[in-house]
C-alpha cells in the first residue's frame, strides 16, 4: 500500500520521463525499499536512544593572509 | 622500458631502487605509460592518461632525487586516481555522461597530499557512474565500458573503483586510489587479487572528491601489498580544515614505522562465523586454508560472530536518502536517464522518496550498532572472514539477481566507518583471486594494516599477477 503510493507519487510527478520497463522496475524498487522500512521502523527505539545527529557548532576557517595596508592601520591604533 | 617484472614490483621495492637510483622515475614513469596505452584499453582500464602532468611531475621527482631530496617511499612513483577526484584542468567524469566534460580549477586534498610526496599522477581511473550512487545492475555501468579482469578479461573487476583494480592487477602503474561507500575498495581488491584499504571514516579528507554517501564515503590505495597500502595510507591520512567530516589532527593522522609495529603488537583475531550465508563452490576450501595459515601465525584466533539486526536495511536507506540528495539536481533535471544502467536511470527517484523520519531513524540504529561494535572489539583487534564469498563475476551478469546476497559485514563496517583490508588470500580452480578480510575497530586502522601485513610474511598470494597481452 505504502510502496505503491510512492510509486505513484513519483509518477504523478515525473510520470512522464519512464517507459513501461522503467516504471516497473520503479514499482519494483518501491517494494524493495518498502522491506527495508519495516525492518527499519520495527527496530525498538525509546526516545532518548541515539541522537544520531549532531551539530558541529566550531567552523574552521581557513586562515586569511592579513593586507599590508590593514596591517599598518592596525599597528597605527 | 622497464620489464614486465619491474612493473610489478610492489612500491616498497620500487622505493628502494629510485632511492639507490638504480631506476629512474622519468624511465619507470615512461614504462608504466607505454604499458597503460597497450594494455588499458583492452581492460577499459583508465577514464584517460595523463602524459603530459606525470612526465612533468616524472622530470620534477628525478631532478630532486638527484639533488639529494629524497622525500620518501611514493617519491618517484606513478600512480592511478579514481575519476571522482579532481585533478586540476583535467576533466573528473564521475565515470557517467552528464559529468562527461566536467573540469575542476583545483586538486582534491588527496591529489594534493600524493603531489607534495613527489607521487606521480598518471592518469584517471575508469569507475562505475556516480560511484553507484543510482544504482546499477550491470558492469557496463560506467562512461568506459565494463572494466574487464586482468585475470580473466570474461570476468569483472568489481566496482565501483573498477579500473583501480585492474590497474593495479595488470601492472599498468605503481597503485591506485579508489573509494569506498560500500564495498568499492574491498571488492575490487578481491576480484582483482590486489591489497586494498577502506581507511576509518575521516581520516582521509574527501575534499575535490565526488559525493555519494555523505556520512558512508572513504578514500583508500589499492596496491600490491598491505605493506604499500601502510605507507600510502600515512601519506594520505589527515585532518583537512577544508573537509568539516575530517577527524582532529591527532586522530586523523597515520604515522608509519616498519619495525616497531611488526614486533610491538599482538593482535587478538576474531573469525567471524556469520558473515557470509555460505561460499561459492571451491571457495569455502580456500577460505578454510586462509583460516589455519592465520592460525599458525595468530594461535589466538577465536570465532566471533556479527550482531544481528536490521544493519542492511539501515545502510541501504541512508545511503539511498544521502544519494538522493546528493545528485538531486542530476534526477530532478530529468539528465539522470542519460546514465548508461537501466537501474541507475530510475533509482535515485526512489532514494530521494525516503523520508527524514526513516532515515533519521535509521542514522538512530547506526548510534545503537556502533556501540555494539566497540563492545565486539573489548575482545579482538581483528575481525577476519573472506572479502566475498565469490571469485570474480561474468562480464554480462545481471548483479541486481546473480551478485545479490547477505552482506551484514559490509553494512556493518562501512555504516560504521570501521576500517578493513582485502588481502589475496588463494586462487579458484578458474585461477580467479579470493580475498581475506580484515576489519577493525573506528581509528584502529594499524591493527587491519598490521594484520595484512603479517599475513602478507606467511603467504605468496599477493606476489602472484596475471598474464595480461
Amino acid at each position: 500500500m505504502e510502496a505503491e503510493a510512492r510509486y505513484q507519487q513519483i509518477l504523478s510527478q515525473y510520470g512522464s520521463r519512464f517507459s513501461a520497463e522503467e516504471k516497473a522496475s520503479l514499482r519494483e524498487m518501491n517494494l524493495v525499499t518498502q522491506a527495508s522500512l519495516e525492518k527499519v521502523r520495527a527496530f525498538s527505539l525509546e526516545n532518548g536512544d541515539g541522537p544520531a545527529l549532531y551539530l558541529k557548532p566550531l567552523v574552521e576557517r581557513e586562515k586569511k593572509p592579513v593586507q599590508p595596508s590593514a596591517a599598518a592601520a592596525a599597528r597605527k591604533s | 622500458m622497464l620489464s614486465e617484472q619491474v612493473l610489478y614490483l610492489s612500491v616498497g621495492e620500487l622505493a628502494k631502487k629510485i632511492q639507490l637510483k638504480q631506476i629512474s622515475p622519468v624511465e619507470l614513469t615512461e614504462s608504466y605509460l607505454a604499458r597503460s596505452e597497450a594494455l588499458g584499453p583492452k581492460l577499459n582500464a583508465y577514464a584517460r592518461l595523463t602524459p603530459d602532468l606525470a612526465l612533468e611531475q616524472a622530470h620534477a621527482a628525478e631532478k630532486d632525487i638527484q639533488r639529494g631530496h629524497y622525500r620518501g617511499p611514493l617519491h618517484g612513483i606513478p600512480y592511478a586516481a579514481k575519476d571522482l577526484l579532481a585533478v586540476k584542468g583535467i576533466p573528473t567524469t564521475w565515470g557517467a555522461k552528464p559529468f562527461a566534460d566536467q573540469v575542476f580549477d583545483y586538486n582534491a586534498t588527496v591529489i594534493e597530499h600524493l603531489h607534495n610526496v613527489g607521487a606521480i599522477l598518471l592518469g584517471k581511473a575508469a569507475m562505475i557512474e556516480l560511484a553507484g550512487g543510482m544504482g546499477y545492475a550491470y558492469a557496463s555501468a560506467s562512461l568506459q565500458g565494463e572494466t574487464k579482469n586482468p585475470w580473466d578479461t570474461k570476468c569483472w573487476t568489481c566496482g565501483s573503483s573498477s579500473g583501480s583494480g585492474a590497474i593495479v592487477a595488470a601492472g599498468l602503474a605503481g597503485f591506485a586510489i579508489g573509494t569506498e561507500t560500500w564495498g568499492s575498495i574491498v571488492c575490487p581488491s578481491a576480484f582483482c587479487g590486489i591489497s586494498g584499504l577502506r581507511p576509518t571514516y575521516g581520516r582521509v579528507s574527501r575534499r575535490g572528491a565526488m559525493a555519494l554517501s555523505y556520512s558512508m564515503d572513504k578514500i583508500g590505495p589499492l596496491a600490491r601489498s598491505a605493506e604499500d597500502c601502510t605507507n600510502i595510507f600515512a601519506a594520505i591520512a589527515g585532518h583537512d580544515p577544508l573537509d568539516r567530516s575530517t577527524l582532529p589532527v591527532d586522530k586523523a593522522a597515520f604515522t608509519y614505522s616498519p619495525a616497531a609495529d611488526l614486533k610491538g603488537r599482538s593482535l587478538r583475531i576474531g573469525w567471524l562465523t556469520n558473515a557470509w550465508k555460505q561460499y561459492d563452490p571451491g571457495i569455502g576450501k580456500i577460505v578454510d586454508t586462509a583460516k589455519a595459515a592465520l592460525r599458525h601465525r595468530f594461535p589466538s584466533v577465536r570465532d566471533a560472530a556479527l550482531p544481528e539486526g536490521p544493519w542492511e536495511d539501515a545502510a541501504t536507506l541512508i545511503l539511498s536518502g544521502e544519494a538522493g540528495s546528493a545528485f538531486s539536481q542530476l534526477i530532478r533535471s530529468g539528465r539522470v536517464k542519460e546514465l548508461n544502467d537501466p537501474v541507475g536511470r530510475v533509482a535515485g527517484y526512489v532514494g530521494q522518496s525516503v523520508s527524514g523520519a526513516d532515515y533519521t531513524t535509521s542514522l538512530r540504529i547506526r548510534d545503537i550498532l556502533q556501540k555494539k561494535i566497540a563492545d565486539l572489539f573489548d575482545s579482538y583487534d581483528v575481525l577476519a572472514t573472506a572479502t566475498q564469498p565469490v571469485a570474480a563475476t561474468p562480464l554480462s551478469l545481471n548483479l541486481v539477481t546473480g551478485l545479490s546476497f547477505a552482506d551484514p559485514l559490509g553494512a556493518i563496517g562501512n555504516l560504521c566507518g570501521l576500517p578493513a583490508i582485502s588481502v589475496p588470500c588463494g586462487f579458484t580452480d578458474k585461477n580467479l583471486p579470493i580475498g581475506l578480510q580484515f576489519v577493525g575497530r573506528a581509528g584502529d586502522d594499524a591493527a587491519v594494516l598490521l594484520a595484512g601485513r603479517i599475513f602478507q610474511q606467511t603467504t605468496n598470494w599477493h606476489k602472484k599477477h596475471p598474464k595480461v597481452s
